[in-house]
């Protein structure tokens, strides 16, 4: 077995090469993707063991509810979430840090009281007096280590363990609106005898998490309606828990399942090629094997081989994969916490990528060889001679006109080889659909934070804590009244959280919202709300649509006046005069400034600050791994691509030898040879990547639409018309770079050929 | 019209080289009729390859009239064979995919010929026009051949073994129609064979052996095809 194993990989070295590569970068990329998905179900896994709350929720309390308590507040507020324990049945415990800025770190600093929620160690042991203990991607971007001293002003504690928190898989913003980054922003937790020593110094945020019991029916569209709850919010569509995990997860997935569904289709029909092409070459002489007593089994168990010949570099790419995995992992899901569960090799993934394609390319071998063989072995030794010409090919040779006669048997030769004419077909938009969604891809990052940052004509976005009346250091701002409101779905059982954003009219140029098309939206104009794009993704909304809108649990039946370009973000914009007369708004009342000042530094009255700089930042962070996953596609479809179609050209030069050569003794230039032989295949790689363009935009349509309404931003299908040149350029280029070398080829193809054949 | 003079081409064997033609001088003259003989092995195939511009001596000068081709660039050359000779296969070498109309025309194609019909008639293929290869038989085969090498109007025919695949009927209508057109046309014909019989045909023929030219021999009167006795 092991010889003609050998032999076979020697006659079609080319193939056997293009095969090896494609395999596997095929199983490498597919092993890496499925094993970085397995990585973060497994963490998300450990964290949902972690008694990980069904939602946040703040309890609404009322004044009388205060004056029932005796005017405490927080005793309001606690009997208000027994109540509502009782109502819907679950489980609450209320959560509490600060936040403390300390030479340019900013700490959210909770205490160790918790059953819901629950830290996991990582690394080292649970705190004890004096200690303390990170979170995990501080430590790793700070390089520090258990054992080692941590300073929060003046108190020195010493770093017992690294923890996640499963409430704070995306850490994005903390209360005061500043962006998390894990280089300056760290999750710690102390003793609650040390967090009692800040409850006294510092603010204290307090939000309430739920754990529905076995018995509750689960009712949260009714949570999200009912007035008693301030804030409701699902793990699922919580930023900071599930909602950014997902869509990453989702991403990868889609982007996995995309690129392996190429890959595994060129490496199918390049396997498929190769076979047919190498039963091909051998049928005579199979037939007069059989034709001397051979059976069926014995002239095609060598296409078993075939096991080998994917199985190894199946094998290979199995182990890069894996290697790969870890790294992989850090690179897309870095800036999450969630602890990392590698585990070893795992024998269903090896089954998957390496047994079952190198079993089912055996298989598929031995079965086309038993299927090609199967006739009598006269037939088989006189194939030649019957049936080898295409019928579309000797239906041309009928339309060959008098002039213009190579031209024609250009035609005939293109499509006289069908299997060659698709494989360069397939080539072409193979290369075409890997570029393109490569650079799609790197193009909507750029969009995105483009189209984002674009409204911001402002620096600073400044929440107040209460509505202001004192506007004079703000002259220069364009103020806000923000509420919390719910979008009723259309289906009416579900509910979404908003910002509803009225703005006044004074600079209103600072908030520079666009349509689509670029035209400036002058919300003061308008009769009703402007939603985003993802908004009218997400929801099904468009210009002229009427929506329902929750503000304290009143029912709004609001048109949807225009949609602005925006892709992020769910604030919907009104202008104030129009908030009045839609939700009875006071004219007056202000909670917030989109400016360019600065002068809220210590101001007790702020809620938050989001500055352009970190909104910018934050969008970097959840692209900027497509654009390294975007370089990953683009080499990856460059190599595949250049393999599929230098292979396929290979074929093309190789099943037309005999006409090259036989051209050439007849006394055709190498030109005549090139233009009826080879060239014709430039325009059907072309026509190969014709075909990708509208196949690639609906596919990124669909994908990127898919993973937006499973996300909270919009991810725009940016395929222009430079793009497409772009790509068109690359394709070209590749095309007459390999033409140029298989036109190099065929002036060694000599008369002899001929003579030898 | 063409003149070899001591030619010699070697291969590469192993270690060392073999002469397939070891100083060989040869003179063809117009409307010759030229039979190469010789065993397997001998150098015939190599001196019409040599001769026809096909392959290039390593030593020796060929000259087509006064023009030495060992001297011409490959383009040349090319273009040489373009407008000078024709081929005929043992093998035949139609393309598959061409049907016999488009078959002859790769030749005709080369000389802008578009009135072959005289020689499809001449060769009896004119029911076949529309035929694929493989719809024909050997002898068929051979004529579509002769009519591709003839369609191009060439000044030299070479041909290699043209009756080797036939048998004595088809071989000698394959003769017959080559002798026929000779008859008509200013054109010579260098046939290698190791078919003696055929040599009765010629008015020249060369005798080669080990890569020289051992004999050559002029006959005062030429058979027709019908006559040659076949062995």
């Amino acid at each position: 077995m092991g010889g003609i194993w050998l032999s076979m990989v020697k006659r079609n070295r080319l193939n056997i090469c293009g095969i090896f590569v494609i395999v596997f970068l095929t199983v490498a990329l597919g092993v890496c993707f499925t094993e970085t998905d397995q990585h973060m179900n497994r963490g998300l896994g450990e964290l949902q063991e972690l008694n990980l709350e069904d939602f946040s929720f703040f309890p609404n309390v009322t004044e009388e509810d205060i004056a029932d308590c005796q005017g405490n507040y927080w005793e309001a507020a606690e009997k208000k979430a027994l109540d509502l324990g009782k109502v819907y049945d679950f489980d609450w415990e209320k959560h509490e840090y600060t936040v403390i800025q300390d030479k340019g770190i900013m700490v959210r600093l909770f205490p160790d009281n918790r059953r819901m929620d629950r830290y996991k160690i990582v690394e080292g042991r649970r705190q004890q007096e004096n200690e303390i203990m990170l979170d995990y991607n501080y430590a790793m971007a700070n390089r520090l280590k258990t054992g080692e001293t941590f300073s929060i002003g003046e108190e020195d504690y010493t770093i017992s363990a690294f923890i996640v928190l499963p409430d704070m898989v995306s850490p994005i913003v903390d209360d005061t609106g500043k962006m998390y980054d894990k280089t300056t922003q760290c999750l710690a937790v102390v003793s609650e005898e040390k967090f009692k020593v800040y409850e006294d110094t510092e603010s204290i945020h307090t939000i309430y998490s739920g754990i529905f019991r076995p018995s509750s029916k689960k009712e949260t569209n009714a949570m999200k309606r009912d007035e008693n709850f301030y804030l409701f919010m699902e793990r699922d569509e919580n930023p900071q828990i599930f909602s950014a995990v997902n869509s990453q997860i989702n991403m990868n997935r889609i982007i996995m399942g995309f690129s392996m569904g190429i890959l595994s289709s060129i490496a199918v029909l390049l396997v498929l090629i190769t076979v047919s092409g190498q039963i091909k070459g051998e049928y005579k002489n199979l037939g007069v094997l059989k034709a001397l007593g051979y059976t069926n089994w014995e002239l095609t168990r060598k296409y078993m081989s075939y096991f080998f010949i994917v199985g190894i570099p199946a094998l290979l790419g199995y182990f890069a994969g894996h290697w790969l995995a870890v790294p992989f992992y850090g690179l897309v899901f870095g800036n999450f916490s969630v602890p990392l569960v590698s585990g070893g090799v795992m024998p269903g993934n090896m089954l998957l990528f390496v047994f079952v394609p190198a079993i089912f390319f055996a298989l598929a071998a031995l079965l086309w060889a038993m299927f090609k063989v199967r006739k009598p072995a006269l037939t088989m030794i006189y194939n030649e001679a019957g049936g080898a010409v295409h019928k579309l090919a000797a239906f041309r040779n009928r339309k060959v006109q008098k002039s213009g006669y190579l031209k024609g048997v250009k035609s005939i030769l293109l499509f006289s080889k069908a299997m060659i004419f698709i494989f360069v077909l397939f080539s072409g938009f193979a290369l075409g659909v890997q570029i393109q969604f490569a650079y799609t891809t790197y193009n909507m990052t750029s969009s995105i934070k483009e189209l984002v940052l674009q409204e911001y004509n402002y620096e600073n976005n400044i929440r107040f804590t209460e509505v202001q009346s004192d506007w004079t250091k703000y002259q220069g701002s364009l103020k806000y009244l923000c509420e919390t409101v719910r979008l009723k779905a259309e289906s009416g059982s579900e509910y979404y959280n908003l910002n509803l954003y009225a703005v006044g009219g004074q600079n209103a140029h600072m908030l520079d919202l666009r349509s689509k098309n670029g035209t400036a939206i002058d919300l003061q104009q308008l009769d009703g709300v402007v939603i985003n794009q993802w908004m009218s993704m997400k929801y099904g909304l468009k210009e002229g649509d009427e929506i329902t809108v929750l503000l304290d649990n009143e029912e709004y039946l609001i048109p949807v006046a225009a949609v602005s370009q925006s892709v992020y973000g769910t604030n919907l914009y009104v202008g104030k005069e129009t908030a009045g007369k839609l939700f009875g708004l006071d004219s007056e009342a202000y909670n917030g400034i989109f400016t360019n000042d600065n002068t809220v530094s210590g101001d007790e009255n702020v809620l938050s600050v989001t500055t352009k700089t970190e909104m910018g930042n934050i969008i970097g962070q959840s692209t900027d791994v497509y654009v390294i996953l975007s370089v990953l596609l683009f080499v990856c479809g460059l190599v595949v691509g250049s393999i599929t179609l230098t292979l396929s050209l290979a074929g093309v030069v190789q099943g037309n030898r005999k006409y090259i050569s036989l051209m050439k003794v007849l006394g055709y230039t190498e030109k005549e040879c090139n233009f009826t032989v080879i060239n014709g295949y430039r325009a059907v790689a072309v026509i190969g990547f014709a075909v990708s363009i509208p196949y690639t935009i609906a596919l990124c349509t669909v994908m990127f639409r898919m993973i937006s309404i499973n996300s909270n931003m919009a991810y725009p299908t940016s395929i222009n018309i430079i793009s497409i040149l772009c790509c068109l350029l690359i394709t070209v280029g590749i095309v007459e770079i390999i033409l140029w070398i298989f036109r190099k080829k065929l002036q060694k193809v000599s008369f002899r050929e001929i003579m030898e054949a | 019209m063409i003149r070899l003079k001591n030619v010699v081409k070697t291969y590469a064997d192993g270690e060392g080289r073999v002469y397939a033609l070891d100083d060989v001088s040869l003179e063809v003259e117009k409307k010759d009729f030229t039979v190469i003989l010789g065993p397997s092995g001998s150098g015939k195939s190599t001196l019409v390859n040599v001769m026809s511009g096909l392959d290039r001596c390593d030593m020796g000068r060929i000259f087509y009239d006064d023009a030495d081709i060992t001297k011409l660039k490959e383009k040349e050359l090319v273009a040489f064979r373009r407008e000078n000779v024709g081929f005929v296969f043992q093998a035949y070498y139609l393309l598959p995919d061409l049907n016999v109309e488009n078959n002859i025309r790769m030749g005709a194609n080369l000389v802008h010929n578009e009135d072959y019909d005289e020689i499809v008639e001449m060769l009896n293929i004119k029911d076949y026009l529309k035929r694929m290869p493989y719809q024909l038989s050997g002898g068929q085969q051979q004529r579509v051949s002769i009519a591709r090498a003839l369609a191009k109007k060439p000044k030299v025919l070479f041909c290699d073994e043209p009756t080797g695949a036939l048998d004595e009927t088809h071989g000698k209508q394959v003769l017959a129609l080559l002798q026929k057109y000779q008859e008509a046309n200013p054109v010579s014909i260098v046939m290698v064979t190791h078919n003696q019989g055929i040599s009765a045909m010629a008015n020249k023929v060369v005798r080669v052996n080990s890569g020289k030219i051992i004999e050559v021999s002029e006959n005062d009167s030429v058979l027709s095809a019908a006559e040659v006795r076949w062995s």
